[in-house]
């Protein structure tokens, strides 16, 4: 799929709105400290936390990757829907213990927790060995979105764009408005995005939906031919896996 | 008092409630050779994994609604109990 001129234009309007959102949100900065810069202050409330989270979690990876890996790998990729929702589960073990003791010390970053629960020589090193690894395990997911947004550039402005310049591009403005904006910044444009998220998926499930053609209409095939198709795809698969399994 | 207590009983029964969810999800009983069925147009071990997800997300909700999530440090939970 591509838009043409109207993918550069849309391009170019969406990146606008959002160094617009990031100003707005610069300007709401009340001063010049590093919680107000990197915790917006603990102010955001519990829509904006909703989308910011949302946005965050269902990125790239989970637009155009996930997809992929689904497409290639067949339905044993459902299990990713657990492992993505596990994360959420996970914060019940921390968040209650550690939200405590991080407004009490006013922490800012994970290494504000290991100043105050380890001390002695040791204490330095493994603060950083803990950036490393975090860094590390972001690198990833940054990974994929540098990624997702040179394809997303190249494909919507069919070539105009190229994937390089994409991810320059992209990267760069990420990265103004949020030197500039701080976490309120990320927050605010993140709740944009997923607003705009939601609204697209909702629109793709109508469309889908409301095909005469969709899989799975009784209307157009059946349930009986349905079944008929997914047992043939589930054998190609079977036969396709059997046969890369021979090959190692 | 025993509100809280209620709370965090019911927060516990959600998180063994999500764990027996997360079991549940994986066809670990299912032979590689199995006949195909089709449950709401998908393979049945995919329906029974979404509809597993989706009883995850609602009994976490759940459970997030009865959590505290206090702003201070709770002495009492950290003092040790008397021997």
């Amino acid at each position: 799929m591509n838009f043409g001129i109207g993918g550069v234009v849309s391009l170019v309007l969406y990146l606008g709105a959002l160094l617009a959102v990031a100003e707005i949100a610069r300007r709401a900065k009340r001063d010049t400290l590093p919680s107000d810069h990197f915790l917006a202050d603990r102010s955001l409330g519990a829509f904006v936390l909703f989308l910011t989270l949302y946005a965050t979690a269902y990125s790239g990876n989970s637009m155009l990757g996930y997809p992929g890996r689904a497409y290639r790998d067949g339905y044993s990729f459902i299990m990713a829907t657990g492992f993505m929702m596990s994360i959420i589960v996970m914060f019940h073990v921390i968040v209650p213990r550690l939200r405590p003791i991080a407004v009490e010390h006013a922490f800012v970053t994970p290494g504000d927790y290991l100043r105050l629960r380890f001390a002695g020589p040791w204490a330095r090193p493994l603060r950083l060995i803990v950036a490393v690894l975090m860094s590390l395990a972001l690198a990833n997911f940054l990974l994929a979105q540098l990624k997702a947004m040179g394809d997303v550039a190249s494909v919507v402005t069919y070539g105009r764009v190229s994937y390089p310049a994409g991810v320059i591009g992209l990267a760069a403005v990420i990265l103004i408005y949020e030197t500039r904006g701080g976490m309120r910044a990320v927050a605010w444009t993140d709740a944009a995005q997923g607003i705009a998220m939601l609204l697209g998926l909702a629109a793709l499930l109508c469309s889908a939906g409301c095909h005469p053609r969709r899989a799975g209409s009784r209307k157009s095939r059946g349930p009986s031919r349905n079944a008929g198709h997914l047992r043939s795809a589930f054998r190609h698969r079977r036969s396709v896996s059997t046969g890369s399994a021979r090959l190692r | 008092m025993s509100s809280r207590r209620q709370r965090r009983t019911v927060h516990s029964v959600c998180m063994v409630l999500i764990a027996l969810l997360y079991v549940v999800s994986v066809p670990w009983c299912r032979e590689q050779e199995a006949p195909l069925r089709i449950w709401l147009g998908m393979p049945d071990w995919v329906a029974v994994a979404l509809l597993c997800y989706v009883g995850v997300a609602i009994v976490n909700a759940v459970a997030w609604v009865v959590t505290d999530v206090p702003d201070t440090v709770d002495e009492s939970e950290n003092s040790e109990p008397p021997q």
